[in-house]
């Protein structure tokens, strides 16, 4: 299900992105699983990726964006908001996040990165 | 006793007696004393120096004049008179009693200095009110009774209060630092003020001390729970494992269902030890429950109708049980669901003699060391100390610290020691301390009523009966300690271990239950080679150090602008030097932190299990307006059908609104201002507070909702709750800190390095 209710601006930017899908298990038996993939879209309260797995629903993933330009990372959380087959290419998947309010991550960074592209 | 000439500077010289070296072991009980020691004072500093004559002994209010114009702090309140009458040529002299008195001050000053020694800084700031003291000590009588004139109070506050200074700790060294010199400050303006009210000032700066106490004392709680949760979550780890294991040894299975029983089994596993304990019915329950499944795959013989009607018997009951017990996945449904189909597929085949591919499961591999650790017998080695003791070490790697014993494992033979700020900054084993111990490296700091303490040795008090003679002598009661109750001490931290004793193996504690520490007193250490998984973690934490540590620093600086109106840090600096008095600064600060909402007794689970029907029958969005939600298990014990897939997959859970539960609800004029628990995410936490325990990692603290969302491994939601709320669970107890770091940015580090390279 997509959310065409978009609040914000969308830019088309491609910047390599990494989403942990499974985080470790606690005492580290389980290691944990992450995936690089792409930006297709950002905008200031989300971003749509194309990775080779299908997420879940409404999961709430880590995700690591570079910041275009330079070698920063940025550190987001992200709520997988939908999840579909990419047309051009079905083993992929097109996927959009809705980027939360998470006191632990760069989200207000993020902000004043895409004001300064929007620009 | 020793007796030694002194010869002072510009000629003058007396004899005084030095004190022995053998400290006199009173306790904060003792004070303040119940009687005077002047006569004792004058007795003991006979010798003084007198004026030759009446016409030769200084006015009061000059040797007050001359004591508000000591600028050499390190001088004593003697000499400090002395160097100035000598420099003018002034024959005159304070009179015999007056120079016992300030005598027997500069003794206890220099005492003080030697045995309780501040850091420079602070001790720097301390000093200044030498004059002011004196001058009180002539002038009030009071001051002859240790521990009764204010004073003495505030210089035994600062004493206790600054025992774990240190420069380095920045902030919260300033704040310190601040409110010495603002005591000081105002205490010197007695000159100006002869009607100074300095039991004021001693009351603002012992406040303000119990303030900042109170705040390290969370600090040192979170990070003893912390440590306690590392301990009981591996203590569950391994016993869930040696059940397993003991079963996996007996029994082959499937490789499937042995996969599944090294995996979510054995973390269900974990959370039933975590909740209930080794010896709870229900960990007895699960592991009758783990046999009977894997005894259940075991081949039939052919015509065996005995062990077929008991194959029947528990393919019937087994799921139930199995249901029951499976903790770790009860938020999946189709986990669960898929994970009884093996079981169940398995059953089938048994039932109509269909051969099962079975072998040997491997056991389940428990951390290095661990197995040591559950087989190791205490090794009698004790450190001699409890815990809340300071410490004055010399580390090779940290140099000279000073540090507070906040928790002792006795079963890991582990030390947990924290700074001044609470926060944890060294954790060694008995053996490692023992040694530093041994090479002089590690001096206890002594604490309590210290400055009275010297005004009492420095007048010659050697004994308790000697102290209890003079205060017959002079009509106090008989039972006059029992008066002066004690002051409220800070608590050291000794918080309840639910799992696992600090007395014991693990095995031991997880059979026995929680159980204070033995403390057999011996005296020395052992030197023991502890090989155990605490051990072997780095003794610095530098990632939970830093995290709290930035948590810390971020509620000081709100605080600070409350207290003294302007950045510390300037301040500080300013308050080095001799400053103005401090503007009298109103504190208006209430830390967000003591808005406590215990309430009363938390819903019992039965009360949320009402929910569970409508939990079945939901399905939709969550609520984002704060409430928190409960996952509860979706079956009860008895009489729920086992052969019911949910017809569609659940990623989210129902909503139950807490404010159904008594005792948990809050208004939103009741809540408080949103605080920050400072939980990093990737934080496991582990819920208690349900029928069914929780293990789940934050994800999300919403800072603007006052919002925390809790996932599991894979990112699926399993509870929000407010700040309040989470506090609440907490401080009830109710929910545990198992494991706080999160590797995630490293891993896109290591990512990016791989890919770039």
């Amino acid at each position: 299900m997509r959310h065409e209710n978009r609040q914000w601006l969308r830019l088309p930017l491609s910047t390599r992105t990494f989403i942990e899908l499974e985080s470790e298990s606690i005492g580290s038996d389980h290691a944990a699983h992450m995936v690089t993939c792409n930006t297709v879209e950002v905008s200031r309260g989300g971003l749509r990726v194309a990775v080779e797995e299908a997420l879940e629903q409404e999961s709430i993933l880590q995700i690591g964006i570079e910041a275009p330009g330079d070698n920063t990372t940025l550190y987001l959380t992200g709520e997988v908001v939908w999840c579909s087959p990419c047309d051009e290419t079905p083993s992929q998947y097109n996927v959009g996040f809705r980027l939360l309010n998470n006191s632990d991550s760069d989200i207000k960074r993020w902000y004043s990165l895409l004001a300064g592209l929007d620009s | 006793m020793a007796i030694s000439c002194t010869h002072l500077p510009l000629g003058s010289s007396f004899i005084h007696y030095y004190l022995e070296d053998k400290p006199l072991n009173l306790s904060t009980e003792h004070f303040p004393f119940p009687c005077s020691l002047h006569e004792l004072v004058q007795d003991r500093y006979d010798d003084s120096p007198a004026p030759i004559n009446s016409a030769n002994t200084m006015e009061l209010d000059e040797l007050i004049g001359y004591l508000g114009n000591v600028n050499d702090i390190e001088l004593s309140p003697w000499m400090g008179i002395l160097t100035q009458t000598e420099a003018m040529g002034d024959p005159a002299l304070p009179s015999k009693d007056q120079s016992a008195i300030l005598l027997w001050l500069g003794q206890a000053l220099e005492q003080w200095e030697k045995q309780f020694p501040l850091e420079e800084a602070l001790s720097n700031q301390v000093k200044r009110i030498k004059p002011v003291a004196a001058a009180l000590a002539i002038t009030d009588d009071t001051f002859l009774q240790p521990g009764a004139h204010p004073i003495h109070k505030l210089l035994d506050a600062i004493s206790d209060r600054a025992v774990g200074w240190q420069a380095d700790l920045d902030r919260v060294a300033a704040i310190l630092e601040q409110q010495v010199t603002k005591a000081i400050d105002k205490s010197c303006t007695w000159f100006e003020d002869k009607n100074l009210d300095l039991e004021d000032v001693c009351r603002e700066f012992v406040a303000a001390a119990e303030r900042d106490n109170a705040r390290a004392q969370r600090m040192i709680q979170r990070v003893v729970e912390t440590e306690l949760g590392k301990v009981k979550t591996a203590a569950a780890k391994i016993e869930a494992a040696r059940m397993i294991n003991s079963l996996l040894e007996t029994y082959s299975a499937p490789p499937e269902i042995g996969e599944f029983i090294r995996g979510p089994w054995h973390s269900s596993a974990q959370l039933v030890l975590l909740k209930f304990s080794q010896e709870s019915e229900q960990w007895e329950q699960m592991s009758a429950t783990t046999q009977t499944l894997l005894d259940s795959l075991q081949p039939m013989e052919e015509g065996d109708e005995e062990r077929k009607q008991h194959i029947v018997e528990v393919v019937t009951a087994l799921p139930k049980e199995m249901r029951r017990w499976l903790l770790s996945l009860h938020h999946d449904t189709e986990a669960v669901n898929e994970a009884m189909g093996l079981v169940e597929f398995a059953h089938l085949r048994i039932l109509r003699n269909q051969a099962l591919d079975l072998e040997k499961i491997d056991p389940i591999v428990v951390p290095q060391g661990s197995e040591k650790q559950l087989n190791a017998q205490p090794s009698g080695a004790t450190v001699d100390f409890d815990e809340g003791q300071w410490f004055y070490m010399d580390t090779p790697d940290k140099g000279e610290m000073r540090v507070q014993l906040v928790l002792k494992v006795e079963l890991e033979e582990q030390l947990l020691f924290a700074n001044m700020a609470g926060i944890k900054v060294m954790q060694m084993s008995f053996a490692e301390f023992s040694e530093l111990l041994a090479s002089g490296k590690v001096a206890a700091l002594e604490r309590g009523a210290c400055f009275s303490k010297c005004l009492a040795q420095a007048a010659g008090i050697k004994s308790l009966a000697m102290l209890d003679a003079l205060a017959k002598t002079q009509g106090a009661p008989e039972n006059w300690r029992e008066a002066n109750q004690p002051a409220i001490e800070e608590s050291s931290q000794k918080p309840e271990l639910e799992l696992v004793s600090s007395n014991n193996t693990p095995a031991e504690a997880l059979e026995e239950g929680s159980a204070e520490p033995a403390d057999d007193g011996a005296p020395k250490v052992e030197q023991r080679s502890a090989d155990t998984e605490l051990a072997s973690e780095a003794t610095l934490d530098i990632n939970a150090s830093e995290s709290d540590e930035k948590a810390f620093l971020e509620m000081l600086d709100d605080e600070l602008l409350d207290d003294f109106g302007e950045d510390v840090t300037a301040g500080a600096e300013a308050a080095v030097t001799k400053s103005a008095p401090v503007e009298d600064m109103t504190e208006s600060v209430e830390s967000a932190d003591d808005a406590q909402f215990l309430g009363e007794t938390p819903a019992k689970a039965s009360e949320d299990s009402a929910g569970d029907e409508e939990l079945a029958a939901s399905a939709g969005p969550l609520s984002a307006e704060g409430e928190g939600f409960l996952l509860a298990q979706s079956q009860e014990l008895e009489g729920v059908s086992t052969t019911e897939p949910e017809s569609e997959p659940e990623p989210e859970p129902a909503i139950e609104a807490e404010a159904e539960s008594p005792g948990t609800d809050l208004t939103e004029d009741e809540a408080p201002d949103a605080v920050s628990l400072d939980l990093p995410s990737g934080t496991w936490l582990g819920f208690h507070d349900g029928e069914t325990p929780l293990m789940a990692r934050l994800a999300v603290h919403d800072p603007d909702e006052d919002q925390y969302i809790f996932v599991n491994r894979k990112g699926v939601k399993l509870r929000t709750t407010s700040g309040a709320e989470l506090r609440s669970l907490i401080d009830r107890d109710l929910v545990d800190i198992l494991e706080t770091k999160s590797n995630f940015r490293d891993e896109v580090r290591k990512a990016k390095k791989d890919l770039d390279s």
